[in-house]
């Protein structure tokens, strides 16, 4: 078991103030050492389950929506005419 | 004000025309001059009382306020899921739960106070400050429907919609003295509903009586084609189930979830309640269920996995906190996450990443799924031989305020009674069985997919035969 929380911020998109940064870490590094007891376990054969208690797919036929577009738009906190304004790529 | 049930409001608003608007605003009022000390409500919608008169009053809701956990979207009412990256966020559509309430002639009261994200067991992980219990206000309500909880409880609203994904409606449930619900996974359509752990997540009602839980999942439950993983299967007949007998039924008490870690004071309640059961004339047996010690670590891996994927959304552009920064688009997400989120949310999105991450996916993700298909294996051939099987919802009374915040595993443990329904997709629901040194505990029942029929029976008779009647107000 080891954490590299450098790269788990990477990974996961999130800064940390260096305070926090102490917190989180001791807390992950608690957890993960409880979560350590399945790696001891030999599971073979079983099969994994993604999900519970759905056995099927209901999907609705694939035509538009009638969303309206303004409506949606209002909740975008920068934008320019109907385009979301986003940071710079480079 | 003696807040009704919401049951007896519905009486009430058949035969007087002006009893919903009325009602609304006691609520209101209420609310006002309470709830600064139990912080249940993030926003309140102080048109309610209004929008119950322009209630046409011939639905079967009568413009009655009910009162909606705030990971639940609602159209023109800000919704931020309890944090503050989603602040100022006022959705463009109601969550389909909401809609069909609406429908029904309900009238939204207000938007109720969560642990961020669902990410919690004590409401205290709210970018909004935490919720107190109205029992004891030194002590947390429960998690992470914490407002749904405390409101009803309270009698600041009639009933509420919680969101339940380890145990997030049974939890507060317990600790209010309240009903709770959890549906079958795909009971209750998940569409608006802001996603935590979404092969668990499920809305379900919290309210003050068994008739109650019913009226609202009748409302609530059914296939929607918005939410491919809803169940197609028919309705079922909720309120019919309230008159069923439960002489001859067969159910057992796990042995696992009575034995050591449980508060004493709740295993002499519990066993009380499983004594009154029995009088009802079930015959009640012993069982033992592998695979449940694992289960609460198979459940943290899970869910972050499924968070951490979830909560890539937010990222500062397309709604929510946008704060001003430089730099490219990686490092403005980081920023914006990183001032966004609260810590607990951070430690579970880092878990979810790191189990999902190369040299981990397989020794943990996979073998969390495993074990989660051998909990759901034990539980369903429980259930082929007992019609229910019963269990305390929470191993311990309401904890006090910071008791379990600075200890994550001691806030994780704390679901390790209501986890495996969750895991397996299973209905289950909390009966509050009484208090000890005037706190709440609840006693959960967990059934067969889609027999919330026999749940709803079952609450039904021990809230008849045994609490004599829907469960107290918080004496505030």
């Amino acid at each position: 078991m080891s954490l590299d929380i450098e790269r788990l911020k990477r990974l996961a998109a999130m800064d940390l103030s260096p305070d926090e940064e102490d917190e989180v870490a001791r807390r992950l590094t608690e957890v993960v050492k409880y979560l350590d007891r399945l790696r001891s376990l030999d599971l073979s054969g079983v099969e994994p389950m993604y999900a519970a208690g759905y056995d099927e797919a209901n999907y609705r036929p694939d035509v538009p929506s009638s969303f309206d577009p303004d409506e949606v738009m209002r909740v975008v906190p920068k934008k320019k005419d109907r385009y979301v304004r986003a940071p710079r790529m480079v | 004000m003696n807040t009704p049930t919401l049951w007896e409001a519905v009486q009430e608003a058949r035969s007087d025309p002006g009893y919903s608007e009325e009602l609304a605003r006691r609520l209101l009022e209420r609310i006002r001059s309470v709830d600064g000390e139990l912080n249940s409500f993030i926003s309140v919608n102080d048109a309610a009382a209004e929008q119950s008169r322009s209630s046409s009053g011939r639905e079967p809701l009568h413009g009655l306020p009910i009162a909606v956990k705030d990971s639940i979207s609602t159209r023109g009412i800000e919704t931020t899921a309890g944090s503050r990256i989603l602040k100022g966020y006022v959705p463009p559509y109601d969550a389909t739960a909401v809609s069909r309430l609406i429908s029904a002639g309900a009238v939204v009261l207000g938007k109720t106070n969560m642990d961020e994200f669902s990410m919690g067991s004590t409401g205290e992980n709210s970018a909004f400050g935490p919720t107190r219990n109205p029992w004891d206000k030194s002590r947390v309500p429960g998690g992470s429907s914490s407002g749904s909880g405390a409101a009803v409880a309270a009698g600041l609203a009639l009933a509420a919609l919680g969101a339940d994904t380890g145990g997030s409606v049974r939890c507060p449930a317990s600790f209010t003295g309240t009903f709770g619900l959890r549906p079958s996974y795909g009971r209750v359509s998940r569409y608006g509903l802001i996603a935590y752990a979404s092969s668990m997540d499920q809305i379900g009602p919290i309210a003050r009586s068994t008739r109650d839980l019913a009226l609202m999942l009748s409302i609530i439950a059914g296939h929607d084609p918005m939410d491919s993983t809803s169940s197609a299967a028919p309705v079922q007949d909720y309120m019919a189930a309230l008159n069923g007998d439960v002489s001859g039924w067969k159910v057992a008490v796990v042995k696992e979830t009575v034995g050591e870690g449980i508060d004493d004071r709740v295993s002499r309640l519990f066993w009380g309640a499983v004594d009154a059961i029995s009088g009802l004339g079930v015959d009640v047996d012993e069982i033992s269920v592998r695979w449940l010690d694992e289960s609460l670590a198979s459940y943290y891996v899970v869910a972050s996995a499924e968070a951490s994927s979830n909560l890539a959304r937010y990222d500062g552009i397309r709604y929510g906190l946008s704060p001003q920064h430089s730099g490219d688009w990686r490092s403005y997400f980081s920023r914006v996450r990183g001032e966004g989120f609260g810590r607990e949310v951070k430690v579970r999105i880092m878990l979810g990443t790191y189990a999902l991450s190369a040299g981990y996916f397989e020794e943990l993700y996979l073998k969390a799924l495993k074990v989660r298909r051998l909990v759901a294996d034990e539980l369903s051939a429980a259930l082929s031989k007992y019609r229910l099987l019963l269990s305390p919802t929470m191993p311990t009374p309401p904890p006090r305020l910071g008791e379990k915040t600075a200890d994550p595993l001691s806030m994780y443990m704390m679901d390790v009674e209501t986890i495996p329904a969750s895991l397996a997709g299973l209905p289950a629901l909390s009966i509050p069985v009484g208090t000890v040194d005037g706190l709440p505990v609840g006693l959960q029942a967990l059934g067969r997919r889609m027999d919330e029929p026999s749940l709803l029976t079952l609450s039904a008779r021990f809230e008849d035969e045994v609490l004599k009647g829907p469960a107290p107000l918080a004496p505030l």
